[in-house]
């Protein structure tokens, strides 16, 4: 049975890495297009990357404006989920309605109706705007799974807690939180990448900033050279080193604290 | 929790930040659709209703949502299944795994399906070179899919998975202990527990499935675009915004019915009862 | 105190060219214009040309945003706070606006004080800023050596088998339609919109993929995925040049004209007139066109470049002669019962 799920689950990561594995020959090209195999190699749109400083700020802005709406959404639709769950209170289904209908509208309206609100405020080509414009996007992805995870919770633990002493905060603190977790890990990856990869929205309120999604629109009206790919397995190559690198850390913290703990004993 | 204080505290930061940036824009858009240059009209709800286009692209778009989001369910339930079972190191390798296409950007993946299944791509010349005749894949509704699918699947198995770590292993155990088969284990104790999880992600799915744009405009026929595309024509070129706001508020108000409706089926039912549409 | 004299620029400026002139030495070192153009690869280009050297010669700043759209021009002049001192924008987006009364009217006494630009690019509320040709391309290794010579060939699925593609839009392929159907190049307008669609009906089962985007109708040619598409001129030649086997036909072509023009209530719409003049720098225009074979009507550009290359512009003289110009009035007036039209046959 394990082995079989084993072979399945090879089959569907191969599927959903399929596009990256023919993304690598393809921004190796040296033609002005993409084709696939390349007929000869080059580095070239590599280096065209690095020579366009648009491409390089429009990269900067995107984890800018992606951290920044996660944080935002994590923070703000934790806390939300935690009232949804716990409190009873009048017109909680509308609101939580309205937490995940952001999800549901589709983006050009919003964007629109943003762009409209922006203008009056002046907070067109404000990166800060633009961050909490990806936040709201972002939310409902926090409030679903977050109270989705807390509604499963046995709440008899922190109750448990609580008779033992601890402050309502406190037992919340060292009870409930750890428990979700994983539930805020994923949420704060979902809403990471809703902001990372937001086009429609920030087509019309950033002004003349320009996050990755929209660098490649804007060249995507005229063509799409081999920038475009070299991007994409350059970000792949930046998470997969950027992993790399924090489990080499972690592996040393722990020998480090593997260390003391038996020189203690 | 029966304190309101705390819970006006709670809710109060996001409720301001989709107050105003969600709810109070949304609603002058979409006043759009009964309030025109002279004041109210129902110009665009009798346009909606009678513009056969957009009732058929309406339907479409659900019939499309729903596909897609059971095809990841059942695609994705397996795997978060198996990632449940691993140890935490091994699965915190294979979550990456799993997470990388989100890397890049949705309008390059849409690109490089384009050169993976067209009339002269990858799986054509690998068919071609056994000796087999060419397929239309690109620009159907199936390519539309498998792009989608492609798209959301991480987020079904992601949430599926999220869902699973919550389950107190013991459970199973106990199960077993008390004389249940593997089968017995899996079908009474763990999915009940993990459906909930798995509905999730599968709502999360068909909610953006709802709202997709790039992929069924590049890689679909002309019978295959979905209602966010009519309505950006409408926006864009027609510069229709009564007509925009009257599709949007249409798409909003089933989408939300479809929900209720889910709600009202499960109720009772704990295992559903994360569905985040209130209780 | 900088807002008042902003203030003062809102209040009829382009009329008060003169005392505008006359405040801006003193206002400019703060001045910055926002100037909306496609973005993409080619804003650095049109950086280094024309808005680095604006800046330096005249102290104002410039900063470029993206994309064209007509929708946020429509929000920006209706909420009064207009974000963009000078768009650009394409030919029915143009009448479009010009008729809503979006844009504001073009001092011409300011930016071609010797009048030597031709009638043609001169608008009452845009100039032109670029031209560019809608024709068909198709691959020269799928019909045995013939090529297709016309949009007549182009309809013709026996003699030039394989699918085809053409942009989801209405505007352009009801024009080729006709032509396709023997109406003569001087007789397209008012387009007959019913006959258009009759021939459209004949084509519509041989075209799987209707482009959205330049990127892609390249991209379809070079994939093999259709044999033969509409496409902007532009992209062509450096397929060719890479040694793909493509190429297009002038014969039919539409001729479109892309404008720049101020936003009613722009906040500096004398600065970004003096910007305009400066885009109408004929050896920094023919660089550009160099780099993106679109040329404006900039009187000396086409004498700096070389005639074999004027030769594969759209507006080189045996080129335009076998085109039609795209009629852009017309689309403004009819665009949305036609786009309403176009949905139905199209999407259902």
């Amino acid at each position: 049975m394990r082995a079989v799920l084993a072979v399945y689950f090879t089959v569907l990561v191969l599927f959903l890495i399929l596009p990256l594995i023919f993304l690598v020959p393809i921004s190796l090209t040296e033609s002005q297009f993409l084709e696939f195999p390349p007929q000869t190699l080059s580095l070239r749109w590599y280096s065209a990357f690095f020579d366009d400083p648009t491409w390089i700020n429009a990269a900067l802005l995107s984890f800018r404006v992606g951290i920044g709406a996660t944080f935002i959404s994590l923070t703000v639709g934790t806390l939300a989920a935690i009232a949804l769950v716990r409190a009873e209170f009048f017109g909680k289904t509308a609101l939580t309605a309205i937490f995940i209908a952001p999800l549901i509208l589709p983006t050009v309206i919003l964007a629109l109706a943003l762009y409209i609100v922006f203008l009056r405020f002046r907070l067109v080509d404000n990166v800060l705007a633009l961050t909490a414009a990806h936040s709201v996007v972002a939310i409902p992805y926090v409030v679903m799974l977050v109270s989705g995870s807390l509604r499963r919770f046995d709440i008899t633990l922190e109750r448990a807690a609580r008779v033992l002493g601890a402050s309502p905060i406190k037992a919340f603190m060292l009870v409930t939180l750890p428990y979700l977790v994983p539930s805020m890990f994923a949420a704060s990856i979902l809403a990471f990448f809703a902001s990372f990869d937001e086009l429609i929205i920030t087509l019309f309120v950033s002004g003349g900033a320009q996050t990755l999604p929209v660098r490649i629109w804007n060249d995507l009206g005229l063509k799409i050279d081999p920038t475009v790919p070299a991007v994409a397995v350059m970000l792949t190559l930046l998470s997969v080193s950027g992993m790399g690198i924090g489990e080499l850390i972690r592996r040393r913290n722990e020998r480090r604290y593997n260390t003391i703990t038996s020189a203690e004993v | 929790m029966k304190n309101r204080p705390t819970t006006l505290l709670l809710l109060l930061p996001a409720a301001l930040l989709v107050g105003l940036l969600f709810v109070l824009p949304i609603l002058g858009v979409l006043s759009l659709s009964v309030y025109g240059d002279s004041g109210f009209t129902l110009g665009p709800i009798r346009e909606l209703v009678g513009s056969r286009v957009s009732l058929v692209v309406l339907e479409r778009t659900f019939w499309q949502a729903l596909t897609v989001s059971v095809i990841c369910v059942v695609l994705g339930y397996p795997a978060a299944f198996f990632m449940s079972g691993l140890s935490t190191k091994l699965r915190a390798y294979l979550v990456y795994l799993i997470l990388l296409p989100f890397w890049i950007s949705i309008l390059v993946r849409t690109y490089t399906w384009i050169i993976i299944l067209g009339r002269e791509g990858i799986i054509n010349r690998t068919l071609a070179a056994f000796g087999f005749s060419p397929v239309q894949i690109l620009y159907t509704d199936l390519a539309v899919r498998i792009a989608m699918v492609q798209i959301l699947l991480p987020i079904v198995v992601l949430t599926c998975l999220a869902s699973m770590l919550d389950i107190d292993k013991g459970l199973v155990k106990t199960a077993r202990s008390l004389g249940a088969t593997p089968t017995q284990a899996f079908v009474k104790v763990f999915l009940p527990l993990s459906l909930s999880g798995a509905a999730t992600g599968g709502i999360i799915c068909f909610i953006l499935c709802l709202g997709f744009y790039v992929t069924p405009a590049l890689l679909g026929g002309r019978r295959s675009i979905l209602i966010s595309n009519l309505i950006d024509i409408q926006v864009h070129q027609s510069l229709n915004w009564g007509f925009a706001a009257a599709l949007a508020t249409a798409l909003l108000i089933i989408t939300l019915a479809c929900l209720a409706l889910f709600r009202l089926l499960t109720r009772g039912r704990t295992e559903f009862s994360s569905l985040g549409v209130g209780r | 105190m900088v807002n008042l004299t902003r203030r003062t620029f809102n209040v009829g400026a382009s009329s008060l060219v003169l005392a505008g002139l006359g405040a801006r030495s003193a206002a400019a070192q703060d001045v910055t214009i926002v100037v909306n153009g496609s973005g993409g690869s080619l804003a650095e280009v049109i950086k280094k040309l024309f808005e680095d050297p604006f800046t330096k010669a005249t102290g104002i700043k410039v900063r470029a945003t993206a994309p064209v759209s007509l929708p946020k021009l429509k929000a920006m002049v209706e909420s009064g706070n207009v974000e963009w001192d000078l768009t650009e924008l394409n030919g029915d987006d143009v009448a479009r606006a010009s008729e809503a009364g979006w844009l504001e009217p073009i001092d011409y006494a300011l930016i071609d004080p010797n009048n030597v630009l031709p009638e043609m690019a001169k608008l009452r509320d845009a100039v032109v800023r670029a031209s560019y040709s809608t024709v068909f391309g198709y691959r020269t290794d799928r019909f045995g050596g013939k090529a297709p010579k016309s949009w007549a060939d182009f309809w013709d699925v026996k003699n030039f088998p394989g699918p085809r593609s053409l942009e989801n839009s209405p505007k352009g392929n009801l024009e080729f339609a006709l032509l396709a159907a023997g109406v003569p190049l001087d007789k397209i307008y008012p387009i007959d919109v019913d006959k258009a669609f009759a021939k459209l009906d004949e084509l519509k089962d041989h075209i799987p993929v209707w482009w959205e985007n330049g990127a892609q109708h390249v991209q379809l040619l070079v994939d093999g995925e259709v044999n033969m598409t509409s496409c902007w001129n532009g992209r062509i030649s450096p397929l060719k040049k890479e040694g793909k086997p493509v190429d297009i036909s002038w014969n039919g072509g539409a001729l479109m004209l892309s404008y720049l023009g101020i936003p009613k209530g722009a906040k500096h719409p004398t600065e970004a007139q003096l910007f305009l003049k400066y885009r109408m720098d004929p050896k920094a225009s023919a660089e550009f066109v160099k780099i993106i074979p679109y040329p404006g009507f900039v009187p000396g550009m086409m004498e700096l470049l070389e005639p074999e290359f004027v030769a594969t512009l759209p507006t080189a003289p045996q080129n335009a002669a076998v085109q039609f110009r795209f009629d852009s009035g017309w689309w403004a007036q009819n665009l949305d019962k036609v786009q309403k039209r176009w949905n139905d046959w199209l999407l259902i």
